[in-house]
């Protein structure tokens, strides 16, 4: 319970620190402004059409109704050409027009494509309708003359295909996860030592290892400020798949647990607050750069991003939001485990005498 | 009853670069309910015989009784019975001063009296102030506070003068004695003011290289080193007679060695001669000119 006092204390303080909690909510703020100005240029979407000419002039008149928010271009192409050109990434998607039936091929991972399918799937519906009316003022006077409705479906396509506004959600998470977290737990001891008052504490009953967890839970609590900040943002601007998606929690928090807990053990071993930045950055920087590297990794530094806490997270966060993969186990189990590992050799740090 | 008998604490920190003796074969002995100044230059050892009689250094060898507890066997038991004052200790300075005592209170689990405490110190109306707005003197006041809210037994106070005007000094000694008269408390305070630890204490010692070079009160130093205080006494008319035990600085003033032996002799040879004193003036050997002599000739 006593460690429950400190806890207590540390919350209070980081919650009054007014400067500190503004740009904990401001930084996740301008990111994410950032990201919506990328998401809005990549909401230009790019549709090409082939196949039986009857449907374009249709879908070409309904798309210039659209309001501005999207601004959707309809290209001219055979299949050959729309097929590379969506590999190349120069478009979101095709539709392959047939008298009965659209098809669109779109890569859904990337928010201009999962755009396009869902406007064309709304035009289809539309046109549907409008059939189905016709169809009834038609039934009385020529039964014969039945028109069908067009079928719908949906191909993913080039699902690997690199996506600019993931790239940006996950550096994003991982500046956040790694960079504030590790901030947090590095300050929450530092500053005790700046102020003189880790003697204090270590004078009282608390153990060290107390300390050392008070800390890390208290930078935890902290750290979830900034994420629930931009967490409900996106939801509130732009509802993305993955924030549905218990598995991305999943990440988060492990991640910013091995952030918090790493950042402890940095604050644990250094004298003061400033000689801790330069490792800390060391770790984090990477990890940033990691999040938003838009190619796959050679093998030689996939094995090295394997061993670093920080870039564990990066690669798992990455590969989930880019890719769609499942987190390893491993991965998890191991962000855990270093977090762990690094609370006990902190409450071992804190002790040693200089 | 004594509060503090060390035998031979010594500490060693090794580093990649060497060792470090910090402190070595201390023997002090502190008398409960006392105020014990420890004076010694930068690095002289006093910051570290604190921690390591608050058990936050484990000594590299000797043992010490704190008010009869093993300081090795029983670190856990010491800890509560003893308060500290770091040196620069500047709290939270995002805490009232009432949530700062009572984090301090709570986190030794103890129901402390806090707003009669702040009353009892005229410190009522800062009691929602936060600690980054205080003046220093405040903020020492506050500090001393929670180093005892848990009302421990032995209190230290390291450089509890340092940055403070000659007002808030003269508040924080009596802020101590006040301590003093209302619990059983020793204190031990190590200060490089030693005009405030003269004016202060009871007992003093001073350390050089890790050593407790002397130990003891004012009187039994001076004497122990033939250091003497003098009177000088401003007489109505010159006297004669008095060469062998008074020396004349002017013909109407004499300087006497404050014995009451040669001070009766004086007053004795005045009387016979009709002179009356007109005034009295107490030269007193200063702490400074001790330390400084001491420091300078032990352990050479």
């Amino acid at each position: 319970m006593k460690a429950f006092v400190l806890l207590r204390k540390d919350i209070r303080t980081v919650l009054r620190n007014r400067r500190e909690l503004f740009w904990m909510i401001m930084l996740p703020m301008i990111l994410l402004g950032f990201n919506y100005y990328m998401q809005g240029r990549a909401l230009q979407v790019q549709v090409a059409l082939v196949g039986d000419d009857t449907l374009k002039p249709y879908l070409r008149e309904q798309a210039k109704q659209l309001d501005g928010q999207i601004e959707l271009t309809i290209l001219n192409l055979n299949e050959s050409e729309a097929i590379e050109r969506l590999a190349q990434g120069s478009i979101n998607g095709y539709l392959r027009l047939g008298p009965q039936s659209v098809e669109m091929f779109a890569n859904l991972a990337d928010t201009a494509g999962a755009v396009s399918e869902a406007v064309f799937q709304q035009m289809v519906r539309d046109l549907n309708q409008q059939l189905a009316e016709k169809q009834l003022s038609q039934l009385a006077e020529n039964p014969a003359d039945i028109l069908t409705p067009i079928s719908w479906q949906v191909s993913a396509a080039g699902k690997q295909t690199r996506s600019e506004a993931q790239l940006i959600f996950s550096s994003l998470f991982v500046i956040m996860g790694i960079m504030t977290a590790m901030s947090l737990g590095q300050q929450s001891l530092s500053v005790e030592k700046d102020r003189n008052t880790l003697v204090s504490l270590r004078k009282s009953p608390l153990t060290d290892y107390q300390i050392v967890w008070a800390k890390m839970f208290a930078a935890l609590f902290s750290s979830l400020l900034p994420l629930a900040t931009i967490v409900a943002m996106i939801l509130l601007l732009m509802p993305e798949q993955f924030l549905r998606d218990p598995v991305f929690y999943l990440i988060l928090v492990s991640i910013t647990f091995n952030s918090v807990s790493l950042g402890v053990l940095i604050g644990s071993y250094m004298r003061g607050a400033n000689e801790g930045n330069s490792l800390r950055f060391m770790l984090t920087l990477p990890a940033m750069f990691l999040a938003s590297m838009p190619v796959s990794l050679p093998v030689w530094a996939e094995r090295i991003t394997s061993a670093v806490p920080t870039l564990v997270g990066a690669q798992t966060m990455r590969s989930f939001l880019m890719a769609g993969k499942l987190p390893n186990p491993a991965a998890v189990i191991y962000l855990l485990l270093t977090g762990f590992l690094a609370i006990r050799w902190a409450g071992q740090l804190l002790g040693r005498e200089e | 009853m004594k509060a503090i008998i060390t035998d031979s604490l010594s500490k060693v920190f090794i580093s990649k670069v060497g060792s470090n003796l910090a402190v070595k074969d201390l023997n002090l002995t502190i008398n409960s309910n006392t105020i014990y100044g420890l004076m010694g230059h930068n690095g002289a050892g006093k910051t570290t015989t604190f921690m390591l009689l608050n058990a936050l250094l484990e000594p590299t060898s000797g043992t010490a009784l704190m008010l009869g507890n093993d300081l090795v066997k029983n670190r856990s038991k010491i800890r509560p019975l003893t308060g500290l004052l770091t040196e620069n200790l500047r709290l939270y300075s995002e805490l009232t001063v009432e949530e700062t005592l009572d984090f301090f209170a709570d986190l030794y689990g103890v129901k402390a009296p806090v707003q009669e405490l702040l009353k009892r110190f005229d410190m009522s109306e800062w009691r929602k102030q936060l600690i980054g707005k205080l003046s220093t003197g405040m903020r020492k006041k506050v500090s001393i506070l929670s180093a005892c809210i848990h009302r421990p037994k032995l209190l230290f106070l390291d450089e509890p003068f340092s940055g403070l005007d000659p007002i808030a000094m003269q508040g924080l000694r009596d802020f101590v004695r006040y301590l003093m008269d209302v619990t059983e408390i020793t204190v031990v305070i190590a200060s490089h003011n030693l005009k405030e630890l003269a004016e202060i204490c009871d007992q003093v010692g001073i350390m050089k290289e890790g050593r407790l070079v002397v130990s003891g009160s004012m009187d039994d130093i001076k004497s122990k080193f033939g250091f003497v205080d003098h009177l000088r006494l401003l007489i109505d008319k010159p006297a004669a007679g008095l060469g062998h035990i008074a020396e004349f600085i002017e013909p109407n003033m004499i300087d006497v060695i404050n014995t009451p032996q040669r001070l009766n002799m004086v007053l004795h040879l005045l009387q016979e001669q009709g002179i009356s004193i007109l005034d009295i003036n107490k030269r007193a050997v200063a702490l400074e000119d001790i330390y400084q002599q001491i420091y300078q000739e032990v352990g050479r």
